[in-house]
């Protein structure tokens, strides 16, 4: 016997507009305005970023371009090539603009990439080890365990120290550092999927592991990732900057805002604030507004604390 | 209980021994200390000597049987760049770094523990929201350039605080430590806040949810049913609860401040292990490098060790479930 | 199930005098996203010293609210906002926190549903039961002991030493609710309120703790509301019955005449609906439809959609009327009236 649409309005139940789990989505988190706010500068960061050579005044890189008579001009003073140096400029004379908008670019390619590569590679250990279980489960989080007991910094630390230096032991060095937070999470949300009978279902079917995996259970395990995702791709960028200011990141010929504001360490004492100040600024702007979104998705994404 | 403590310890002596074996052969793998160290104008047969005083030229697995032997023995190995034992250097600059490391840690816990509690119970005050915004910036605040920053307002623009090094010490239980002196906390200060920052951050962040979860259990309602003071509901049933995730957050987080003070040793020219293990990277000096890391990573153990035991203790649930085993 | 023998006289004799407490026209609301959600809309009783009263509804229908409403205890986004609670002569919905915060413990004491949860995991046993004393007693340590192990022995508690000494979860759930009672009758309140304790414990528990729960109120004159949605456990056990249903109180009246000739159609569904070995074989009744969303209730009786004897009259909201004594029932064409 079918309900009529009388008893369906009786019970308060109004058939009309249907929502996708994407409009829920969106209107959730598009309800902060800070996170709305936070990814607009992202966004406009990133494509300050990507499009560096364009805007930059000056290729800060190109030799022929950069003279030291321009050193440690004032914002706001006049290069000798005639245009504004509206953050002023370095030690060896480049236009702190410049010189930001390159190293933006290359602290988010570095972050962004090794964040990439470390959720691909701890996604499938994570959900490798939730799949198979048993043994192959206890030993993968076990050894996750003791690498997530030690802080990051000092795993990066040795792995530099192994490693050496360059762009590309840089970026394996932060994958290494990286991947057993993205293990982890994966992990946990495929051991609960992993019991549901959804997954008993595949099984059933006899549908081949591959595809249960990332067909059926990693659908489900993405929310939580992509938090970590955005969280990590934050840390990822900061400890890159670390690296660099200490002098054991990124080398000079691939200056990212870390070692920027290395550069400018030692004007510090006599008051030639900007070398350090701006590209620090930018860097913050860059990890906080990562931040903020990374906070704004994991409240709409984790529905426990709703009230 | 002690099947637990053995178990935990076995545990943590094969992580030491993994953990030394890799750092080991990674950092002799890498880089060519000899040719830094020898002077231009070493003959062959000098250079040979030299290389085979310092023992490199020995197989590999030689080189680590030997080093483990001493290790035992308390010898790390010593210095190339200083002709001192490693372990001493460090143990030197030990203090420093945990003196530093212990104030933050108290920095974090009397600061963060009740910003995050008050925002817990009243989530949705102007306070709480400032409280929770001002958390994202600090932990997303990169540590160095605030901790330069700093220098440059207090020490240099304003002049209050000096902006390096570290004060004048006296002699506590045969310890340097600088935070009895004035002078010594006036040096103290900058570096210590600059190091906290991101940690308090953490544990305003962390004493938040747990608070707001705890203040939605049924037994603070109970608690409430029962007449109990308000205060009391707070203190007691809502705080030791949180204290448990806080304390083994903060546990081994402490491990974190000892390692990050790398970075405050940097910038503020704080004479800890931190500063020395940087210089030593850069000169490849490599034996006081894998000392650093061996003994911060029997340091994490055995703070992990210590953590985990406090934990037992702090939350009777766990000891009853490793008693049943 | 075994229950406390009861003639008749005396169960009318209990519960004699002035009411202690009446509550009036009670609502509390929850705003949500979704909407207004009428939690408890418009609940009124009263109880008299030493009675027992049944508050039985299904799940969602506003019983555990109207306890907490009672007790001052609604968290946002519930609020409570309209009625009075007089409890004592004092209205306990417009006192002072302090003052509520005397009551509660001490002149009312409640039962929580889940002992799992109710005990604090990380605090002992006899920490939690002195701060009872405590809180509302000036009295030291050693006496707020005494009278701990006083009340475990008398809900049938051995060994009350040893069992301070413990935290709740080395107890099992019927020694953990008992617990839960013994904490309730420390502070010797005039009432106290039961929300479904023993719906979590299992069935041979559950009638001892009812057993020993009627035992005690019959011992101290303690006046009992028992909330459950087991019509079965308050059968033996109350001596009156509110049935309750969408927030609101659908019918009143002595336990036996309630169950013998209920007037309301849900209450009559219910009673139907509980299967009996005089009926085997037969296919169980049930009440067409589902329990209604509480967000946003049409105008009108709430129990409409799913009553077979609605009619046109039902658009209007049913008033509480009296067709026989001693009994109440919001209805327009209420069953057994004899009319």
């Amino acid at each position: 016997m079918s309900v009529s649409s009388e008893q369906l309005e009786s019970l308060g139940l109004v058939p009309g507009t249907v929502e996708t789990p994407f409009h829920r989505f969106a209107a959730a988190f598009f309800a902060s305005r800070l996170a709305v706010g936070a990814l607009a500068v992202l966004v406009l960061l990133i494509l300050a970023g990507l499009a560096a050579s364009w805007l930059a005044p000056q290729n800060p890189y190109d030799l022929a371009k950069v003279t030291v008579v321009d050193a440690r001009l004032a914002p706001g003073e006049r290069g000798s090539a005639g245009f504004v140096m509206w953050l002023g400029s370095d030690g060896a004379g480049r236009d702190m603009l410049s010189a930001m908008l390159y190293g933006l670019r290359i602290s988010l390619g570095v972050g962004v990439i090794s964040g990439l590569i470390a959720f691909a590679i701890g996604m499938t250990i994570g959900l490798a080890a939730a799949y198979l279980g048993g043994r192959a489960d206890a030993f993968i989080m076990r050894a996750v365990d003791i690498q997530l007991s030690f802080p990051a910094i000092l795993v990066a630390l040795i792995l530099v120290a192994i490693l050496g230096r360059g762009v590309d032991k840089v970026v394996i060095a932060l994958i290494l550092v990286q991947w057993a937070y993205y293990a982890r999470t994966v992990r946990g949300s495929a051991m609960v999927e992993r019991h549901k009978e959804y997954i008993e279902a595949a099984h059933c079917l006899a549908l081949p592991a591959w595809r249960i995996v990332f067909r059926h259970l990693l659908p489900n395990c993405l929310a939580p990732m992509i938090v970590v995702g955005t969280l990590q791709t934050a840390h990822a960028i900061s400890l890159e900057a670390t690296l660099s200011f200490l002098g054991v990141g990124l080398p000079q010929t691939e200056p990212s805002l870390g070692l920027l504001i290395a550069n400018g360490f030692e004007y510090m004492l006599s008051g030639k604030y900007w070398i350090s100040f701006f590209p620090g600024l930018v860097l913050l702007a860059t990890i906080m507004t990562i931040n903020l979104v990374g906070d704004q998705l994991r409240d709409v994404l984790n529905p426990r604390l709703e009230r | 209980m002690s099947v637990f403590i053995i178990r935990r310890l076995i545990q943590s002596l094969i992580v030491v021994l993994v953990m030394s074996l890799i750092v080991f052969v990674g950092v002799h793998v890498v880089g060519d200390p000899v040719h830094i160290l020898i002077s231009d104008d070493m003959t062959q047969q000098e250079v040979e000597r030299f290389v085979k005083r310092l023992g490199l030229d020995r197989p590999l697995y030689e080189q680590y049987a030997h080093f483990l032997g001493n290790a035992l023995q308390g010898d790390l190995g010593n210095s190339f760049v200083q002709a001192e034992p490693a372990l001493k250097l460090i143990l030197q600059r030990m203090p420093a770094t945990m003196e530093l490391a212990l104030v933050a840690l108290l920095l974090s816990i009397f600061l963060g523990v009740p910003l995050g509690m008050y925002a817990g119970l009243r989530p949705d005050s102007k306070l709480s929201r400032t409280i929770m915004a001002g958390s994202i910036l600090g932990f997303s605040l990169p540590t160095f350039w605030v901790g330069l920053m700093m220098i440059m307002v207090f020490a240099v623009m304003l002049g209050w605080l000096p902006s390096t090094g570290r004060g004048e010490t006296v002699s506590l239980l045969g310890v340097q430590v600088s935070f009895l002196t004035w002078d010594g906390l006036r040096h103290l200060l900058l570096p210590a806040i600059n190091l906290a920052l991101f940690k308090i951050s953490l544990v305003t962040r962390l004493a938040r949810a747990g608070t707001r979860e705890a203040a939605l259990q049924d037994y603070v309602k109970f608690a409430r049913a029962k007449g109990i003071k308000p205060s009391r509901v707070v203190l007691v049933h809502v705080m030791k609860n949180i204290m448990i995730p806080v304390v083994t957050v903060l546990g081994l987080e402490f491990g974190g401040l000892i390692a990050f003070s790398v970075v405050t040793e940097t910038v503020f020219a704080w004479p800890g292990m931190g500063k020395l293990l940087i210089d030593s990277i850069q000169l490849l000096d490599r034996p006081v490098v894998v000392a650093y890391l061996v003994i911060t990573v029997v340091m994490f153990v055995v703070i992990n060790l210590v953590v985990d035991v406090l934990y037992s203790v702090l939350d009777p649930r766990v000891r009853l479930k490793e008693a049943k085993g | 199930m075994s229950s406390v023998p009861r003639p008749a006289e005396a169960a009318r004799a209990a519960g004699a005098g002035e009411p202690i407490l009446r509550v009036e026209e009670l609502r509390t609301y929850f705003e949500t996203r979704a909407g207004v959600v009428r939690a408890v809309d418009g609940v009124s009783f009263s109880l008299r010293p030493g009675e027992v009263l049944g508050l039985v509804g299904e799940s969602g229908c506003g019983k555990t609210v109207t306890a907490f409403s009672i007790l001052g205890l609604v968290d946002p986004p519930g609020r409570m906002v309209g009625g009075r609670v007089l409890f004592e002569g004092e209205d306990l919905a417009h006192l002072d926190e302090e003052r509520l915060r005397q009551v509660r413990g001490a002149g009312i004491a409640m039962i929580f549903q889940d002992p799992m949860m109710t005990l604090n995991p990380v605090l002992r046993v006899d920490t939690q039961m002195v701060e009872a004393v405590l809180a509302h007693h000036d009295v030291g340590r050693e006496e707020a002991l005494r009278r701990a192990r006083e009340v475990l022995t008398r809900v049938g508690i051995a060994s009350p030493d040893e069992r301070l000494k413990s935290y709740p979860h080395q107890f099992s759930g019927g020694m953990r609710q008992r617990v839960a009672i013994a904490i309730a009758m420390i502070n010797r309140p005039r009432l106290i309120i039961a929300d479904e304790p023993t719906t979590a414990l299992d069935v041979t528990i559950q009638a001892q703790i009812l057993y020993e729960a009627q035992k005690l109120c019959r011992e101290t004159g303690t006046a009992l509301i028992w909330i459950t949605h087991d019509l079965t456990v308050v059968a033996g056990l109350a001596d009156r019955i509110c049935v309750m249903y969408a927030g609101r109180i659908v019918e009143e009246g002595a336990v036996d005449d309630v169950l013998d000739r209920p007037l309301h159609p849900y209450t009559h569904g219910l009673i139907n609906s509980v299967p009996s070995r005089n009926r085997r074989g037969a296919p169980l009744a049930q009440i067409r439809g589902m329990t209604p969303v509480l967000v946003n209730l049409p105008p009108g009786c709430a129990f409409r959609a799913r009553c077979e004897r609605a009619g046109d009259a039902c658009l209007r909201e049913p008033l509480a009327e009296s067709p026989l004594p001693g009994r109440m029932v919001r209805c327009f064409h209420p069953f057994n009236t004899g009319s």
